[in-house]
């Protein structure tokens, strides 16, 4: 091994970092060698030097201070993980407004639908009812104009009916328990 | 219906936070020591410390718990722009030719080595101080493979992994680092 290529491993040397073999060859050269020998003394001072510093002791309370720097971290996370569920709700205000207001008029106009059929819903005479009836007499109620039969409409909850009267005899209609008829 | 705090999520995240809390009081002086000879003075030492925890706690979860938690702290320091934090206007700016001033100085003192005289004690703050000159001379990179390598005492492979580069990598960085330095402390080599 010449002088160069020991010296360009000279640093590694010192660490303790060079296979087993170049260890060997680097110490036989070294013994006799007083340039490379030279450059190993001063390249160990170096390492010794920068290992033998002293620990810098850290300013008092170092330790609180990093903790409350996490603490104002973590706190900020969470406030900005509900700044953006509040951004996804309002991306679309117009739209969430709009199907609101649909919803509302829909709302009330099965009311007022509702509460006007309610007591006028004309009956087929002496025609069997109880498909509809035996459907689900909570939740529907035959509507009248232009068809016989059919046309279901969800009842504008929430009151639902609670029991119905089926009469095919009496010729009347099907209407909640209790209620009359208006002649 | 029961409270955040009760949840798994929050517990778990409880026990993660009280468990970083730990490693914070453990590691701190370690990595404030690091940081100190990356920045050259006390205020940007803390600055950088604060920032190297509060990011291992922001990625804790992705740490791997093989690798020993200071090489990690090391490698979220080593990719934190320390020059940039280097550059931030502090309040108290410490002068690199008084290291020792802001260090808890009393209690250092008392705990020295009684044996030391005046002088040596002369000497050693001086040289610490030129050392400390010379180093910040070095690139970011050269200047951290020497901490890691000479003051903390990592092997080449724990370098490479705390700096993301390879062993032939820190074994070149090493050899110019210390040739740079030893050229720049010279004087004071020859001395001792
Ligand atoms: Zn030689």
């Amino acid at each position: 091994m010449n002088c160069s290529k020991v010296q360009s491993l000279i640093s590694a040397y010192v660490d303790c970092e060079l296979p087993g073999v170049e260890m060997l060859a680097l110490r036989d050269h070294l013994r006799d060698c007083p340039d490379c020998s030279a450059e190993h003394d001063y390249t160990l001072k170096v390492k010794r030097a920068f290992g033998g510093l002293r620990p810098t002791v850290p300013p008092p309370g170092l330790a609180d201070r990093i903790i409350s720097r996490i603490d104002q971290a973590s706190h900020a996370s969470q406030e900005n993980g509900l700044a953006n569920w509040r951004k996804r709700l309002t991306v679309f205000p117009g739209q969430l407004r709009f199907v609101a207001a649909t919803m509302g008029v829909f709302a009330m106009l099965l009311t007022l639908r509702g509460g006007q059929l309610y007591p006028t819903i004309p009956f087929p005479q002496n025609e069997q009812v109880a498909s509809i009836s035996d459907a689900d007499p909570g939740r529907m109620f035959p509507a009248t104009s232009g068809v016989k039969y059919g046309h279901l409409v969800m009842a504008p909850s929430p009151s639902p009916i609670e029991s119905w009267s089926v009469s095919s005899r009496s010729g009347g209609g099907m209407m909640p328990a209790g209620y009359s008829m208006p002649r | 219906m029961a409270d955040y705090t009760d949840t798994a999520t929050a517990v778990c995240e409880n026990e993660d936070r009280k468990m970083f809390d730990d490693l914070v009081s453990r590691y701190h002086r370690q990595i404030y020591n690091v940081a100190y000879r990356m920045a050259g003075n006390a205020a940007d030492a803390e600055d950088l410390t604060q920032e190297t925890f509060v990011k291992a706690f922001r990625f804790f979860h992705r740490y791997k718990r093989d690798m020993p938690f200071d090489n990690w702290l090391y490698r979220i320091m080593s990719n934190l722009h320390v020059d940039m934090i280097r550059r931030r206007p502090k309040a108290h700016i410490r002068s690199l030719d008084e290291p020792l001033q802001f260090q808890e100085g009393e209690a250092q003192m008392e705990i020295r080595d009684e044996s030391e005289g005046p002088e040596d004690l002369a000497l050693s703050g001086e040289l610490d101080s030129e050392m400390q000159k010379v180093l910040n001379t070095l690139s970011k990179d050269f200047r951290m493979t020497v901490i890691l390598s000479d003051i903390e005492g990592l092997s080449y492979e724990e370098v490479s992994e705390a700096m993301g580069c390879s062993i032939g990598t820190v074994r070149s960085r090493l050899h110019r680092g210390r040739r740079l330095l030893r050229e720049k402390l010279k004087p004071y080599l020859e001395r001792s």
